[in-house]
């Protein structure tokens, strides 16, 4: 009992040193492009790409955003862009693989939205779309897509903080008076302590353990097994998402979203990891 | 009453009216349409509403070589969600006995119901009455293969209602089963999605609805045997090149029961195999489309009864607003993959991404529907006065020859644009257009830099967040332990005392310890016998103070302290009390002895065990 709260203390700081790690980036700078300038930093590349998307010059500007995204940044903003260029330049594949990535960052922007809805009204292939419910469910549904991912792991820890801290002053607090005021915060903060971990628990999932991917040749065709001379089991065409389940040299395994019984294999330039 | 609250009521009006019109449904299902005299058969007529109303039976026309007698009725009520309330049907499920009484084919086409929107009909039917001695209605010799061994006697068929047709001509491909009646075979599973119409453009129309289904005689190795004929679904093809095409075989599976041979209890306690049944396959000959009188403007349409009209919305508009030509296309035929008909020369306006609404649908006699092009057009000025001919071809495969349809050229009116030079009309508001789309609906790119920061989505790698995560957990199971321990010393504040001795000897030592550096004796003497008699007190719960040596020698001694150590504390004691309240001079040396003794007698009572 005595030594219970060093014991605390003691394991605190070694799950900070357990979980200090470090990493070194040795990668090469990338290649400048054409039209850009090497003294340029990231904001005056972006805006010159913007020019070039502006006066047409679709090529130039692809390839300042690419440089871009080569460089490091992660920004839903640039690869919005860079989707929106894609399309423009005529690869509907590489533009949805984009705005998949986008909506992954911006998951609230309207202007991704509808770029992404008309890019898609182009696909071959039907869509597979996720029931909408209407309701509680419908509403947790859409609380769900609100966030990205980071927002949500923000959103958590807020959350689990404010949770714990009712908690701990339920515990420790002896007026009574005091306690039958804590007690509705208390159930309403675990509710959503509890709903939000689920999400991001399932965020976080889909993030890390889902290997979705999307079909960026105009027409592909699904392979029985990891081999050219296998028969033909289906066709996708360019835009189409598809879930990689397994590995093979070159060859994915896919499935169809909503459509497990339509599997099979597929080089893997055919198909670009979002 | 204000005027929106009169049109709000108007509305709801409209839409109460609205609803109740063609709510009610009828249909009618024979189970047997050839009979000879003096036969039986059923006839289920089905009513169907989502309306509270009452069902009321149909009414049954008579018909001279039928006797139509009622058996009896079931009724039915479901609630289902639609995603915005729930919604309830019901239905009214009546069954009849048909007898057959004379020889003909009798059509039944007035059965109706009445409801709020007037009499509903049940489609019409036709029931063939035979001789009383004639034989059995058997399918056409060849229609239907002679069922397999390893089939329970299951036939599998596609038909195909053509084997010559045109590169994109409409093949109606039928596929059935034919099931033998009276051993409870179930068809489960129709497996058509694996390739097997390559070279077509499919179209499905499902037929699993019992009203398909029917009665038949099938001549097989046990002689004529009564199996029911299942459509399950009807394939609209559409070849994409010519050739001979091969359809390859579905596969449909099937469910048996199969009695347990031990049991002994039959059906109860029997078992569902599953079995696999496969059709022929079927070859089509498919035909390029004549070269010869192939129009220009045709763009590979194929079908028949094809429509074109086109008009505009405004026929007088102001120069530089927009006019709407749209182009409705309609017809039988493959429209989802058809091109958009030739637009006349539109040179004098700007023109712009048209919209395209469609509405197609597939049914039993195949696919039909309308598509409607809305194109956007800004004439250049008042001279852009006509919008020409739109023009369509296609070939009809019934005809064997190209057919072009042209709509009627379109005359406008443009009034110049004003003086102000305002469009649609002056500042005041009269005559102000509606504002519409001209273009395709794309966003432009984001331009602001300040938006271009790196966002690592997964934070939740980071140490950080582990550590913000789990410290409140922590911090939760510290407070608990805290309460635990508060609760505990509550209960017990002995412990509590005992605890507490060192720390509070450890203080009084303190305040010897500067009364020692500052000189004052009778301070240092006072705090060091506090030292000894609390710690006394606190650990063993002796209050030393008022008892002679010997009572607290004894004490100590029954607390379980040595005879040396009490020994010890007595004597201390009573010299600090001497050099405290005697008067006598102490020297630096001998104060300096008494506080290092005084601290190894607590040291000694600190090591001394506690007796319970």
């Amino acid at each position: 009992m005595v030594y219970s709260s060093r014991l605390i203390v003691a394991a605190l700081l070694l799950t900070i040193v357990v979980f200090q790690t470090g990493s070194a980036n040795t990668q090469s700078p990338p290649a400048i492009p054409d039209g850009y300038g090497s003294t340029l930093g990231r904001d005056e590349i972006f805006h010159l790409a913007n020019e070039y998307y502006r006066n047409g010059n679709l090529d130039k500007a692809l390839n300042g955003y690419l440089y871009l995204v080569e460089l490091g940044v992660s920004n839903g903003y640039l690869f919005y862009n860079l989707a929106n260029t894609y399309f423009r330049n005529g690869f509907l594949g590489e533009a949805i693989v984009w705005y998949e990535r986008a909506s992954r960052y911006c998951p609230r922007d309207r202007d991704l939205q509808l770029n992404f809805e008309y890019a898609k009204s182009n696909l071959l292939d039907e869509e597979f779309r996720a029931p909408a419910y209407g309701g509680t469910v419908g509403f947790l549904q859409r609380l769900h897509r609100l966030l990205n991912v980071r927002e949500s792991v923000i959103g958590l820890l807020i959350l689990t903080w404010l949770f714990f801290a009712v908690l701990i002053a339920l515990l420790l607090i002896r007026s009574d008076r005091w306690k039958s005021w804590l007690r509705l915060p208390c159930w309403l903060l675990g509710i959503a302590f509890v709903l939000c971990l689920f999400s991001t628990g399932w965020k976080i999932y889909h993030y890390e353990f889902v290997v979705e991917a999307i079909v960026v040749e105009s027409a592909v065709e699904v392979k029985t097994g990891p081999n050219d001379s296998l028969s033909t089991s289906f066709s996708i065409h360019e835009g189409t998402k598809v879930r990689v389940v397994q590995e093979q040299g070159d060859w994915r395994r896919i499935v169809l979203p909503g459509e497990s019984s339509f599997n099979g294999w597929v080089l893997e330039k055919a198909i670009r990891i979002i | 009453m204000r005027w929106i609250h009169l049109f709000a009521i108007l509305l709801a009006i409209g839409h109460l009216t609205h609803r109740s019109h063609a709510e009610i449904t009828l249909e009618a299902s024979i189970q047997n349409n050839v009979l000879r005299v003096g036969e039986r058969t059923h006839l289920v007529l089905t009513v169907t509403t989502d309306q509270n109303d009452d069902l009321t039976q149909p009414q049954i026309p008579e018909i001279e070589g039928l006797q139509i007698v009622y058996y009896g009725q079931s009724q039915q009520q479901k609630m289902f969600f639609d995603g915005r309330s729930m919604q309830q049907t019901r239905s009214l499920e009546l069954q009849y006995i048909v007898t057959a009484l004379a020889e003909g084919t009798w059509t039944v086409d007035s059965i109706q119901v009445p409801s709020r929107a007037g009499m509903v009909k049940a489609p019409p039917f036709t029931i063939t009455v035979l001789a009383a001695n004639a034989p059995q209605p058997t399918p056409q010799p060849g229609e239907v293969p002679s069922p397999k061994s390893d089939t329970y006697g299951v036939v599998f068929v596609l038909q195909p209602d053509k084997n010559e047709a045109y590169v994109g001509e409409e093949i109606h491909m039928l596929c059935k089963a034919y099931i033998p009646a009276n051993r409870g075979i179930q068809p489960q599973k129709l497996d058509d999605r694996s390739g097997q119409f390559q070279g077509f453009w499919t179209e499905i129309f499902d037929m699993t609805d019992t009203k398909y289904q029917r009665q038949v005689y099938l001549n097989t190795s046990n002689g004529r045997l009564l199996y029911y004929e299942i459509p399950l679904k009807k394939y609209m093809l559409y070849p994409l090149k010519a050739g001979t095409q091969t359809i390859e075989p579905l596969t449909l599976v099937c469910q048996i029961p199969i009695r347990s041979q031990s049991s002994g209890f039959g059906m109860l306690l029997g078992r569902m195999t599953s079995f696999s049944v496969l059709t022929e396959p079927v070859t089509i000959k498919v035909n390029p489309l004549p070269e010869e009188n192939r129009p220009d403007s045709f763009k590979g349409a194929v079908g028949s009864s094809y429509k074109l009209h086109s008009h505009v919305d405004s026929t007088e508009i102001k120069e530089g607003n927009t006019v709407s030509l749209t182009v409705t296309l309609e017809g039988f035929g493959n429209l989802r993959n058809i091109a958009a008909p030739i637009l006349p020369d539109l040179s004098k306006f700007e023109q712009y991404e048209p919209t395209k609404k469609d509405n197609i649908h597939t049914s039993e006699n195949g696919v039909s529907g309308r598509i409607e092009y809305t194109y956007p057009l800004i004439p250049h000025d008042v001279n852009s006065k006509e919008i020409g001919p739109v023009r369509f071809a296609y070939f009809d495969p019934n005809q064997k020859q190209y057919v072009t349809l042209q709509t009627e050229p379109i005359q406008l009116t443009i009034l110049p644009m004003g003086l102000n030079g305002m469009r649609g009309g002056g500042a005041m508001g009269g005559n102000r257009r509606m504002i519409r789309r001209v273009g395709e609906d794309f966003r432009f790119n984001v331009v602001s830099p300040l938006a271009l920061s790196s966002v690592f989505l997964p934070i939740y790698k980071k140490p950080k967040f582990r550590f913000l995560f789990l410290a409140p957990m922590a911090f939760l199971i510290s407070a608990f332990l805290w309460k635990k321990r508060l609760d505990y010393y509550a209960d017990n504040p002995d412990r509590l005392k005992r605890k507490r001795a060192p720390r509070q000897a450890g203080k009084l030592l303190a305040q010897a310890r500067n009364a020692l550096r500052q000189g004052n004796t009778e301070r240092l003497y006072a705090a060091l016998a506090k030292a000894i008699t609390d710690y006394i007190d606190n650990r063993w719960n002796v209050a030393s103070q008022g008892f002679t040596a010997d009572e607290l020698r004894r004490l100590l001694l029954e607390k379980g302290i040595s005879p040396d150590c009490a020994h010890l504390v007595v004597q201390s004691l009573d010299e600090f009390d001497g050099a405290r309240f005697s008067g006598e001079e102490r020297t630096r040396e001998l104060q300096q002895r008494d506080f290092s003794k005084a601290e190894q007698m607590l040291a000694a009572l600190m090591k001394q065990k506690t007796v319970s």
